[in-house]
């Protein structure tokens, strides 16, 4: 009987140093750095108008549709990441063509913006501009300009189109 | 009752093997590092922000941006004793990402590190001679002050009451790469880094 106890005790002494080796670790030390990266999405342009002006028979020969004041203007919205900076190009003269095509224009484009729907306080823009977005992720850009060689001009309808690119300044 | 002594000891024996054999070699383990006295400790600078390299990371782009060794990247000093051997585990997710992650809210992350442990005390003096570690590594083990010539030195003296073991200062830098940036949502991605030292 004494025997067993004399075992018992050894047993528990060995499961005793096992279990206190088990319990402490080395000295050990952690850290941690944060990786990011802010990815942005895409940049939108919505046009919210196009510039749709009347010319008469009491017209001048020289229009011009100032993007500051002019009611008539074209509006365009970026619409992007807040606060970001973004790239404006645009075309700087588009040909303005009669419907039948039998007479063409020039049209020289003048863009003003504002990163607030208000024309304006817009500022005038030249080719290659780049301007913030605001804190809700807008710009505001009016579409207006300058058309020459009204002279020879024949009633009828004149389109065009203009392209402009909206790019984010990485 | 000699019987039964008998039968106990021969129990008591199997109990004995059956405790050693649960728990196999665990009890030949002689761990040094249970007797030190010396502390490691962790000083983290700097983040790994990917903007800090491409100010703007655009959606669908199919971009890689990456941060290399050279460039700002983020380091951890590790003070501890001069003498003993350090083992470095950096844990880093494989993915940064947004919310919980999946398809449409994660990169692809690679995080690399590099040490310095020839007693640099600023970090770009330390980068200069960084030992970068293969990518895929997770895990190394280094003198914290490497001998560069002579002869090994002596044993360290042991630890005893009064007595303060010489630091040494090894620099850890951590780079990598996120990318290529897929058609995921736009927001803030993260990943942790987790780095662990023992002796």
């Amino acid at each position: 009987m004494i025997k067993f106890f004399k075992y018992l005790f050894a047993i528990s002494m060995l499961v005793a140093c096992i279990s206190d080796a088990q319990s402490l670790k080395p000295n050990q030390a952690v850290a941690t750095i944060t990786a990011s990266a802010t990815v942005e999405g895409n940049v939108d342009v919505i046009v919210m108008k196009d510039l749709e002006f009347e010319i008469t028979s009491l017209s001048p020969t020289e229009l011009i549709v100032d993007p500051q004041k002019n009611p008539f203007s074209g509006e365009i919205k970026i619409v992007g990441n807040p606060n970001s900076l973004v790239r404006v190009t645009n075309e700087r003269e588009s040909i303005l063509r009669h419907e039948n095509g039998q007479l063409q224009l020039y049209f020289r484009y003048i863009l003003s913006g504002n990163t607030s729907e208000v024309q304006r306080e817009s500022v005038l823009l030249t080719q290659n501009n780049e301007v913030r977005l605001s804190d809700r992720g807008a710009y505001y850009l009016w579409v207006g300009g300058q058309l020459s060689g009204l002279e020879n001009i024949i009633p009828g309808n004149y389109g065009m189109e203009l392209t402009i690119e909206v790019e984010y300044i990485l | 009752m000699t019987i039964f002594t008998h039968i106990l000891q021969r129990w008591g024996i199997l109990l004995l093997l059956s405790v050693c054999i649960a728990h196999p070699g665990i009890a030949q383990i002689i761990n040094f590092g249970l007797y030190t006295t010396s502390n490691i400790t962790l000083t983290p600078s700097g983040t790994m922000n990917f903007n800090d390299k491409q100010p703007v990371i655009a959606s669908n782009s199919n971009s890689t941006v990456t941060i290399a060794l050279s460039d700002n990247a983020p380091y951890i000093e590790i003070v501890g004793d001069a003498t003993r051997d350090i083992t470095i585990t950096v844990t880093a997710p494989s993915y940064a990402i947004i919310g919980a992650g999946g398809p449409g809210n994660q990169i692809p992350f690679v995080c690399q590190f590099a040490y310095s442990n020839l007693g640099s005390t600023t970090a770009s003096a330390a980068k200069v001679n960084a030992i970068q570690i293969p990518a895929g590594f997770t895990a190394i083990t280094l003198p914290m002050l490497r001998r560069t010539s002579g002869a090994p030195a002596p044993p360290p003296t042991p630890a005893h009451g009064g007595y303060t073991p010489p630091s040494a200062k090894v620099y850890l830098f951590l780079y990598g790469s996120l990318g290529p940036v897929g058609n995921v949502n736009a927001g803030n991605y993260t990943g942790t880094i987790n780095v662990t030292v023992n002796y």
